[in-house]
């Protein structure tokens, strides 16, 4: 025990910031991210003896992270409905903006390289509502493995396309105000 | 039978922006691979947000490891070190 201890008083050492990076990158809150971390530790310290030390502890505490946000996740967002999609669609689920006929004017590396671009992109990521954007950031943590975003976060295949496909319709919407400054 | 068919086979945009969302996943069956052709044939509309779609999913899979990007000063952490700490301890 007075071992077990001594190692946990070296992980928070080591591990607090880039656990705390992670969870405010997930969950926008500083607050919640705090919380967030402190449960890790606390699960962590429960379970130590199921650490099998196969995986560094970095990346075991993430895992327990990962576990953390999806409980998290499903308490508070389980009630609610899906934004609709009319805002970008008439009744008959046509395009009502004209918008997206409208070519990009530089999809090159460039951008993609460019950090003032990477910023608005960040904006428009973290402007997106909190209930798709940590399924968006864990479908693309995890490569975009589809069935392990799903059985983590709890979500059916189906929420997640929905999700993923108004969080980008959003998106695209944000960067062509914010960068590509077209005109509806 | 043949409008019924037709109705099918032609989605409307805003599912096939779903299809879009999952075939950039590779998880579309046989049958919405070819609905998704079939309305990205006839639809300039879709076929623009497709390309869009898809540089985007590119840009989110390249940058999203940056871990959250905002200063968190060391006062910050040395609290948050504390308080767990603490609950270790009182566990
Ligand atoms: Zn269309």
């Amino acid at each position: 025990m007075v071992d077990h201890l001594h190692i946990f008083d070296q992980w928070v050492e080591d591990y607090s910031e880039a656990l705390m990076r992670r969870a405010l990158y997930l969950l926008s809150d500083r607050q919640d991210a705090e919380d967030l971390v402190q449960d890790v530790f606390i699960a962590a310290f429960d379970s130590y003896p199921t650490f099998k030390g196969n995986s560094t502890p970095l990346t075991w505490l993430m895992h327990i992270l990962k576990n953390k946000t999806a409980d998290f996740y499903r308490k508070k967002y389980r009630n609610d409905n899906l934004i609709s999609l009319d805002y970008f669609f008439d009744e008959t689920g046509s395009w009502k903006d004209e918008a997206i006929i409208q070519e990009w004017s530089s999809e090159d590396q460039n951008l993609m390289d460019d950090p003032e671009f990477t910023t608005t992109m960040q904006h428009c990521l973290e402007d997106l509502p909190p209930k798709w954007k940590i399924p968006v950031k864990l479908y693309y943590l995890e490569e975009k493995k589809a069935p392990i975003v799903c059985q983590e976060m709890g979500i059916s295949p189906t929420n997640l396309w929905k999700i993923l496909q108004r969080s980008r319709l959003q998106l695209r919407a944000c960067l062509e105000n914010n960068w590509f400054h077209i005109q509806n | 039978m043949l409008k019924r068919m037709i109705h099918f086979l032609l989605l409307p945009c805003s599912q096939t922006t779903l299809l879009i969302e999952m075939q950039q996943s590779g998880q579309l069956s046989f049958i919405q691979k070819l609905r998704l052709k079939l309305h990205l044939a006839i639809c300039k509309w879709c076929r623009a947000y497709q390309k869009k779609s898809a540089y985007l999913d590119k840009i989110l899979l390249k940058n999203i490891h940056k871990e959250n990007i905002e200063i968190i000063n060391d006062f910050d952490i040395e609290q948050l070190k504390g308080k767990i700490r603490e609950k270790i301890k009182n566990n």
